[in-house]
């Protein structure tokens, strides 16, 4: 197995595949990089493969083909020395009836090098997560707020965070997104965090994958794929309803002679293209959002 | 050491509830056990001795399954296997948990037990509670183990519980079910060699091994098939070498090799042709992996097994028909004797469906010429029923009893007749059909089933013997009668004494020769044997030998062997022939 250095990329994961059965593919040669430092959001359909990848990294699938590594460590091989480097947050958490918070803390402790319970009990106040609370007895959004506690108290270096947010009120959702991003600005830390909100990944994500079809069809920056992407408002000389536009555009939305059209890759020259084209009367750019380069990576047209 | 402490912290926690409820409702019933007296007594005796004991397994199965199942069924299982902790970890914490818990429960049981023994025994202490002995503990842990190892495929308590309990109990019945094979034979051998404590011991260790490769499985998938995998695997890890070094040697070691020094000649039987000659050899052997043979030593842990050699004189070969454990078959059941040859020199023999003495047995009937089966009724046919369908040797007669009743009719099975006696009445019957010998109160009378007259042929001033004391010669025309130490032979008909043996002399075998009654032998000492031919007018003729056994060999010859050499000579010694020579 071949040791990342630190300072590249906190999880690697090259050609990775998976599949329940045969005939049921679910990951088809999934390659992402984690930077270090950078929080990405792993976006995707329901049963796209999130929760799936997220077991992967965290040495809860083998992986037949491909190769996955985690803070530079095989995460299936290696896995008690992984999961003590990493703060994770599945997407459903079950304890025990009796068990209280902090009883949850005390059993977790001795198995994390870093843990502190002073962090933990920091963080719980911060978040407004009662210690002597029994677990059952909490709020869905309780619950994770705990277990993000849990997840945080020990300084992991990398945060999984599966869904983590969709119980949560408004107030508490600040105060985690505050959490988060407090942690995250120390050196060295990075975040893959899968969730289908927009605005919690545009609020901490610096970074977006989105998985379709078992394979990251869009993988980058925010702002750079924002740049990137275009969206263009095309009018036609008359009616020319067999026009189609060049590849890689697609007709996004159609009304007599004006349309709409939408690329990920090459944006201006298509539009040159587009301005020379003797059917194209008028060629312009419109703004675009992520939810529209996220539907366009999931093979949809977003709504205009 | 922490890890393990607040895993253990959880266990207990998970847990609590369940083992003080099941201290407590065991106190509860021993406390209701206490109140009942008089003749309730037996009663408290079967609770000592059964309930608490199964009391407790039922408690250390129940917990074992639980500490799986419950994690599994409300999916704390997954958040555990989330924990950066070693699954081994995990799954000792859980084992040493169940192991603290069965054993504070038994412990803690035990002081009851006491009382209660105390209480149904009036205060006698046997020392021998069930609770306190090796093969309690050991079946208790045996059923933990694989109630841990099935409830990490099953993920459910009670099914677990159940298969658990049943795997350990099927054992023994597929061993005692299958029919004669190399399977049944391997399973025997198995079974043999561990004594209970170490069966279970094994079981405790494979299942333990199992449960563990099945608990470690990561990637489970939803109908438990790679966790079921896994624990064959665990329990296969274990149990085959120990089965295989057990019966490593076994084919070798039971077959007895001729001449074996081991094995020692049992019975020797002569065709009525007296061209075979049948020979029961018996060897006793230690049970444990090197199956040696041990000739005279008293061992606690020691199978014996038996073979029958078939010598067939006219060519001087000997044959035996394969390495399965039998015994030639001597009747002797409800007034009726035979020995094992039939008329048509068939050779009957009992064989066991396992390599030794002691398992389920049935009848074969040999053909000696080839030494191979020439019939094998199935397990559970009545021997004496098929022995008298194919042999034609059987009695004229049956006998049904009525223990309840204490009666046992004798039912001439051609005529329909049927004759109702007590069944602690000595009786005979003769060759010739519808003719009984039984003891009366005034003495031995002669029965005749047609008329139902009876004559008395005798008076004895001692109780007739039960099982050889009365013996009738295969012409029907003398009957022995045993007792007081003396054998007295008359004539079946009329009752004339014929001849009246004194003490120390005996009728070891009658004689088919005309005007010979029998083969008698002296015992002056155990050194000092003597065996003479006894004819009609009470005349012995000393035979020339002094072996321990022997037996006419058609009209002429004699057949007299001991442990380890069987020869054969003539009436007057003259002859001699060593027919079998253990080696030195």
């Amino acid at each position: 197995m071949t040791h990342l250095t630190p300072t590249t990329n906190s999880i690697e994961i090259r050609r990775l595949h998976w599949h329940f059965k045969k005939k049921q593919p679910v990951l088809r040669g999934v390659d992402l990089a984690l930077p270090v430092g950078s929080v990405t959001a792993l976006l995707g359909k329901n049963g796209a493969g999130k929760t799936t990848l997220m077991r992967a990294l965290t040495g809860g699938l083998p992986f037949p083909r491909g190769t996955v590594s985690v803070l530079g460590r095989d995460p299936w091989r290696e896995r008690v020395a992984v999961l003590r480097s990493i703060g994770h947050v599945a997407d459903q958490t079950e304890l025990p009836r009796w068990m209280k918070v902090r009883e949850h803390w005390d059993l977790l402790a001795p198995f994390y090098p870093g843990w502190e319970m002073s962090e933990a009990r920091r963080l719980a106040e911060r978040l407004g997560v009662d210690p002597d609370a029994r677990y059952h007895d909490l709020s869905r959004g309780g619950k994770e707020l705990a277990c993000l506690v849990a997840a945080l108290a020990h300084k992991p270096k990398l945060l999984l965070l599966d869904e983590p947010f969709s119980g949560l009120d408004v107030l508490a959702r600040r105060r985690v997104f505050d959490a988060l991003l407090e942690l995250l600005r120390e050196d060295g830390r990075s975040a893959l965090l899968a969730s289908h909100s927009l605005a919690d990944v545009e609020r901490c994500a610096d970074r977006i994958a989105v998985l379709h079809e078992g394979r990251i069809s869009l993988c980058g920056e925010i702002e750079e794929l924002r740049r990137g992407a275009t969206r263009l408002a095309v009018e036609l000389e008359g009616d020319s309803p067999s026009w189609t536009p060049p590849l890689p555009a697609k007709v996004e939305r159609r009304e007599g002679r004006e349309l709409v059209l939408y690329t990920l890759r090459d944006a201006e020259s298509l539009q040159d293209q587009l301005a020379h084209d003797p059917a194209v009367k008028h060629v312009e750019p419109v703004e675009r959002d992520l939810e529209d380069l996220v539907a366009a990576a999931l093979g949809e047209v977003a709504p205009s | 050491m922490n890890q393990l402490r607040v895993l253990l912290y959880k266990e207990w926690r998970d847990q609590r509830t369940f083992c003080i409820a099941a201290l407590g409702a065991c106190l509860l019933l021993s406390l209701t056990a206490l109140r009942i007296d008089g003749a309730a007594l037996m009663k408290r005796s079967f609770f000592v001795d059964s309930v608490l004991p199964v009391c407790c397994m039922i408690f250390a199965a129940v917990l074992a399954t639980e500490s799986i199942a419950r994690d599994a069924q409300s999916r704390v299982a997954d958040t555990l296997a989330r924990l950066a902790a070693p699954r081994t970890l995990v799954w000792s914490a859980k084992v040493l948990f169940v192991l603290l818990a069965v054993v504070v429960f038994i412990l803690a049981l035990l002081p009851l037990d006491y009382c209660l023994t105390l209480a149904s025994s009036g205060g006698v202490l046997s020392g021998d509670q069930v609770l306190a002995r090796p093969q309690f503990w050991a079946v208790t842990g045996a059923l933990a183990t694989a109630g841990l190892a099935f409830a990490c495929v099953l993920r459910r308590a009670l099914p677990a519980t159940i298969v658990a309990a049943l795997t350990l109990a099927v054992l023994p019945f597929v061993a005692g079910g299958l029919p004669p094979c190399r399977l049944s034979d391997w399973l025997y051998v198995f079974l043999a060699i561990w004594s209970p404590v170490e069966l279970a011991g094994l079981a405790c260790a494979s299942f333990a091994v199992g449960a563990l490769l099945a608990f470690s499985v990561r990637h489970a998938d939803p109908l438990g098939w790679r966790r079921a995998v896994a624990l064959c695997t665990g329990v296969s890890l274990v149990l085959l070498p120990s089965v295989a070094g057990s019966a490593r040697r076994a084919w070798a070691a039971f077959d007895m090799p001729f001449g074996d020094p081991a094995a020692r000649v049992c019975l020797a039987a002569p065709s009525p042709d007296a061209r075979f000659v049948a020979v029961q050899m018996g060897q006793d052997l230690k049970a444990d992996s090197t199956w040696t043979g041990t000739p005279g030593q008293e061992l606690r842990r020691r199978r014996q097994r038996r073979e029958v050699w078939i010598l067939d004189r006219s060519c001087g070969t000997w044959n035996e028909i394969d390495t399965r454990d039998r015994e030639l078959l001597l009747c002797s059941y409800r007034g009726f004797v035979r020995g094992p040859w039939d008329a048509r020199s068939r050779l009957s023999v009992r064989f066991y469906s396992s390599p030794f003495v002691g398992a389920a047995g049935g009848l074969q009937l040999i053909d000696p010429a080839t030494s191979t089966v020439v019939l094998a009724p199935p397990l559970g046919i009545s021997m004496f029923d098929t022995l008298e369908a194919e042999t034609g040797l059987g009695a004229w007669y049956t006998t049904i009893g009525y223990s309840r009743q204490s009666k046992l009719i004798v039912r001439w099975k051609e005529r329909g007749i049927d004759l109702e006696l007590s069944d602690r009445v000595v009786f005979a019957a003769s060759p010739e059909p519808g003719i009984l010998f039984i003891q009366r109160e005034n003495g031995l009378v002669r029965h005749e089933m047609a008329s139902g007259s009876e004559t008395l042929l005798h008076t004895f001033p001692f109780e007739i013997r039960k099982g050889q004391g009365l013996r009738v010669s295969p012409d029907g025309r003398h009957i022995a009668v045993l007792g007081g130490g003396i054998t007295t032979i008359l004539d079946s008909s009329d009752g004339r004494l014929v001849v009246e043996l004194p003490q120390g002399v005996w009728l070891v075998d009658w004689s088919r020769v005309p005007g010979r009654l029998g083969l008698v032998d002296t015992m002056s000492s155990r050194r000092e044997l003597s065996w003479f031919a006894l004819d009609e007018k009470g005349v012995r003729t000393l035979l020339a030998t002094d072996m321990p056994n022997c037996v006419a060999l058609g009209t002429d010859r004699l057949l007299a062997y001991d442990d380890h050499r069987i020869e054969c000579m003539k009436l007057d010694g003259s002859e001699r022939e060593t027919l079998y020579e253990a080696k030195p």
